[in-house]
């Protein structure tokens, strides 16, 4: 039974993609994808933002996919500047740099490019295989969740992500807090009207189309604008598509670290706010502690570029599972992805595989498919993408910033939303520049309506002693125990460190 | 902004309390705007005021406010900072991002008053002009490809319509 409800929506996934505007759109936003990937600056949270508006006006689907390939293929954007130039088009491909450009240096860019270019295909394919086959089982456990559940996993996601600053994590929390006020303005779920100001365009609440503007698009822009260039300059370099075609197939001499790299992209990747980043560097060093030949991991190194590149990809997939299954972001472009579904009428979550199953195997296949595409596109073209690193910011910042004023009008026929949006993005740019993490803000202001909602349903149901319900059900009780765990790491952090650094010493001697 | 004592000196690093500023006036907005509601609405907005008030306070004055001690040599008159204060103002005034942030609600105002295409043409022209480029070329150039496009999208493809302000019913 389990089987083959899950093979009938796989179908039902398949046929939806089979239609002229769903390949347009994978094109589209791969195409997107890789000139805003191979833009250091510029990410995919930014890209997303800016396009959410036109994707409002789409089917849901289309607009999912259209946004989904972008996510997925600034990854590949990002490789290339990083082995060719040194300078990772997106945090994600940091790792990269660190045997990419050596490589480069040897005069083996087109090598590089194909190791780097095969590995994010396997680990994306891999990855959105797992996503496919898991989806179904993750959502069925989630579906368990009562309103008590749903209300502590809103609050991990926001306080995971509030402590990703570490030890500024007050900064975290207080950005978290705000964005968790902006979210409960508007008509609450008891019908009052809560914190509107007496505008009549807060009735609904603050918008998440301009608020992600904002504090993606906006805020980057202005930090932008202190800049006379994107990067200082790149110089070209003519690669060998032979070559890089060679290297592509010569990833699979790396089985085990393809799939040890695999494994660690989709776990981190599904941990709220954890992200590509994250997982490419543990694939890294856990890459160069089990080679047989650590020493040449920063010179030059394929299996370097290989446990990277696979693992930043896979991530993708594990972090749209977490969004789309549980309703918690796993970075902050599937934030935005988020959103997009939200504006549709949407609510992600485990419902979301019950009752629109279309749309979520739908995406899964588009995915896999863009993965192809991206391939092509990537070791045909992208390269030469990278001269786009000299488009100077005195160009791009007006440019783009018409499109945020544009974007944000169209939501509501309304100018409001676009002094909300750059309101938003005036808070960013000094979130930014004072060490603030605006992601916080965002995921508050997403999960905020979720919370407080659920937070009333979690009231309605156990009466005033409803706090009680936190600690007696199981599932509740291990939330509050992985939130405990999250509030405390940044300080437990600067105990325990002493004592990872004994053990790891003590291992060592051993050997 | 340094303010001097006798043995200790109390300076505030403005921009680390421009966050917690902001912060303390939203949630005393909200709070007075909230006050009079039913508990259930405010179930979880409460103690996040609560939250955010306290980790404001504390913001604030952990990483706003540094009490130094004046070294015994230095004399013990009162500091006026305020030509450092001008000084500051115009380094900002000077600073592109600040100019950006000046000049784009005030296209805002006009876009309403005359249309998004003739204000957004100018608003491109000025903000390029103002960040630095100099070229006449690009002038001609990037601000009418980029409004077609933006028309083309919006108005042509998604059938969405822009503001026209004055120019509402010429196309």
């Amino acid at each position: 039974m389990f089987g083959s409800e899950m093979f009938q929506q796989w179908a039902v996934g398949f046929n939806a993609i089979l239609s002229f505007d769903i390949l347009f759109y994978i094109l589209l936003g791969t195409f997107l994808g890789i000139v805003v990937g191979a833009i250091p600056g510029l990410t995919s949270g930014m890209a997303t933002a800016i396009l959410l508006p036109v994707a409002f006006f789409m089917a849901p689907l289309n607009a999912l996919v259209f946004l989904g390939a972008i996510y997925v293929s600034c990854m590949y954007g990002a490789l290339l500047t990083a082995i060719l130039l040194n300078t990772p088009g997106a945090p994600e491909a940091s790792a990269t740099t660190l045997d990419g450009y050596p490589m480069t240096k040897q005069g083996k860019a087109s090598e590089a490019l194909g190791y780097g270019i095969g590995a994010s295909a396997t680990g994306g394919l891999i990855s959105y295989m797992v996503f496919l086959v898991a989806m179904y089982p993750v959502a069925k456990f989630a579906l368990k969740f009562g309103p008590s559940e749903l209300f502590l996993v809103a609050m991990f996601g926001i306080i995971v992500v509030a402590s990703l600053k570490g030890e500024a994590f007050h900064k975290g929390l207080l950005a978290a807090a705000l964005g968790l006020l902006l979210g409960t303005i508007g008509i609450a779920a008891t019908g009052e009207w809560r914190a509107t100001f007496g505008n009549i365009y807060l009735a609904e609440g603050v918008q998440i189309i301009p608020s992600l503007i904002g504090l993606f698009a906006v805020a980057e822009l202005l930090y932008l604008a202190e800049r006379k260039f994107v990067m200082p300059s790149g110089k070209g370099e003519k690669q060998s598509f032979g070559r890089i075609l060679a290297k592509m197939r010569g990833i699979f001499r790396y089985p085990g670290t393809i799939a040890r790299a695999a494994i660690v992209g989709i776990t981190i990747g599904a941990i709220p706010a954890a992200g590509g980043t994250v997982a490419a560097l543990v694939s890294y060093s856990e890459a160069k502690r089990s080679s047989k030949h650590p020493e040449k991991f920063g010179t030059g190194c394929p299996e370097g570029i290989i446990a990277a590149e696979t693992a930043n990809n896979a991530s993708t997939g594990g972090a749209l599972m977490t969004t789309l299954a549980i309703g918690i972001p796993g970075s902050s472009t599937t934030a935005i992805i988020l959103g997009a579904l939200m504006m549709h009428g949407l609510c992600p979550g485990p419902r979301l595989l019950v009752e629109q199953g279309e749309i979520v195997y739908g995406l899964i296949m588009a995915l896999i498919f863009s993965q192809g595409l991206m391939v092509l596109m990537a070791a045909f073209v992208g390269h030469r993408f990278t001269g786009l690193l000299r488009v100077p910011t005195h160009i791009l910042v007006p440019v783009i910033l018409v499109f945020c004023m544009v974007g944000s009008f169209v939501i509501r026929n309304s100018m409001f939303v676009a002094y909300l949006m750059f309101a938003f993005g005036i808070l960013g740019w000094i979130m930014r520049k004072y060490d603030y993490p605006p992601i916080a803000v965002v995921m508050g202001i997403v999960l905020g309506p979720i919370a407080d909602e659920m937070l009333l349903l979690t009231h309605m149901r156990f009466g005033d002693a409803y706090y009680l319900a936190f600690f007696t059900r199981p599932i509740s009780l291990a939330l509050v125990i992985l939130t405990i765990i999250v509030v405390l790491r940044p300080y437990l952090g600067k105990y325990l460190s002493p004592l990872g650094k004994y053990l790891h010493h003590k291992r060592e001697s051993k050997h | 902004m340094k303010f001097r004592g006798r043995k200790y000196r109390i300076s505030l690093s403005s921009g680390e309390i421009i966050i917690p500023l902001i912060a303390l006036l939203f949630v005393l907005s909200y709070y007075f705007e909230v006050i009079n509601l039913s508990p259930k609405t405010l179930l979880l907005v409460k103690p996040t005021l609560y939250l955010c008030f306290i980790l404001s306070l504390f913001i604030f004055f952990k990483d706003g406010i540094k009490v130094s001690k004046i070294p015994k040599s230095a004399p013990p008159t009162l500091e006026h900072n305020l030509p450092g204060l001008a000084k500051k103002i115009g380094i900002l005034l000077r600073n592109k991002t600040t100019r950006v942030i000046l000049i784009t609600p005030i296209a805002f105002l006009a876009i309403e008053k005359l249309g998004f295409i003739p204000i957004a043409f100018l608003y491109i022209i000025f903000t390029m002009y103002l960040l630095g480029q100099r070229k006449v070329l690009i002038f001609i150039f990037i601000p009418p490809v980029i409004l077609l496009a933006i028309y083309f999208v919006f108005q042509v493809y998604l059938h969405v319509p822009l503001p026209m302000g004055i120019l509402k019913g010429v196309w």
